[in-house]
């Protein structure tokens, strides 16, 4: 029993400093396609130290705590794509940019293909 | 398999999700969710025909394990590598926008969805746009890390086609 609360303990600590961590590059980091970096990548791991916590901690939520953190990693990339091909779309510049293939949209009226 | 088959198997799966999302393991709970998702489904038009064949079913199941192993140990790689770059003083960033080509000869769609899913969940990468199902483009924190890009995205179709059965 108290190893079970040490190690709850542990992972809810550990997902906290991630998702500080994820706090601290939406700060750090210069426009929205790297801070999408930080607020996902990170972010996904926090929440799973987070829910492996709580399932450690709270009896009977473990079934709850699995099914939400499928849906998370599911979930998650679909949103980081559609806010960066949103902000791709309307036109915002990397603030840092190396190497662009991505050709710019020619005509105003073009839509994004992914939604 | 026959589309009663195909309804039948994901409503099933799908109840069993039920279950787990409300914490409620009974009888009662498995046949509201095999109902209500069975209905759903039989309102859904699928796109195409299931290609699921039962005497090929281990060895996609097998090759589903290892993708969702991979998946994980890339996801935890993933987040200790921005976390890195993010708590480093210099701030060691080289971003871009680079382009991947899906190097699927039929243009699958969901070949191409899942491609850049996984791609997302990958090391300082994350898709952007697309060409189609031809070309992805992807934003690197790092445009070193993308030099083996096309060889794991060559290793990534070879996995996701043999998790679809489509090879």
């Amino acid at each position: 029993m108290l190893l079970r609360e040490l190690l709850g303990l542990a992972a809810l600590f550990f997902g906290v400093t991630f998702s500080v961590i994820g706090v601290v590059g939406m700060l750090r980091l210069p426009d929205v396609y790297t801070r999408l970096h930080a607020s996902g990548k990170v972010s996904t791991l926090g929440l799973w130290g987070i829910l492996l916590g709580a399932a450690l901690l709270l009896e009977g939520a473990f079934p709850r705590a699995l099914a939400l953190a499928v849906f998370l990693v599911l979930v998650q990339p679909i949103a980081s794509h559609a806010i960066a091909a949103a902000a791709r779309c309307s036109g915002v510049p990397m603030a840092l940019s190396f190497r662009d293939d991505m050709p710019p949209l020619e005509t105003p009226s073009a839509t994004p293909e992914q939604p | 398999m026959g589309r009663a088959t195909y309804v039948l198997a994901t409503a099933a799966v799908l109840s069993a999700i039920w279950m787990g999302l409300t914490a409620r393991v009974d009888a009662a709970s498995f046949l509201v969710g095999f109902v209500v998702s069975a209905l759903i489904l039989s309102l859904i038009g699928t796109r195409e025909r299931a290609t699921a064949q039962l005497s090929r079913l281990p060895r996609q199941l097998f090759n589903l394990i290892v993708y969702i192993v991979l998946s994980f140990i890339a996801i935890t790689r993933a987040s200790f590598d921005v976390a890195r770059r993010v708590l480093d003083p210099k701030l060691p960033l080289k971003p871009g926008i680079v382009a991947v080509p899906t190097q699927d000869e039929e243009q699958d769609e969901i070949i191409a969805a899942l491609s850049a899913h996984a791609i997302t969940i990958t090391p300082g990468q994350l898709a952007v746009g697309f060409d189609g199902a031809k070309t992805m483009y992807i934003h690197c924190l790092d445009i070193e890390s993308v030099a083996t890009a096309e060889q794991e995205q060559a290793a990534r179709l070879k996995r996701l086609r043999a998790i679809l059965g489509k090879a």
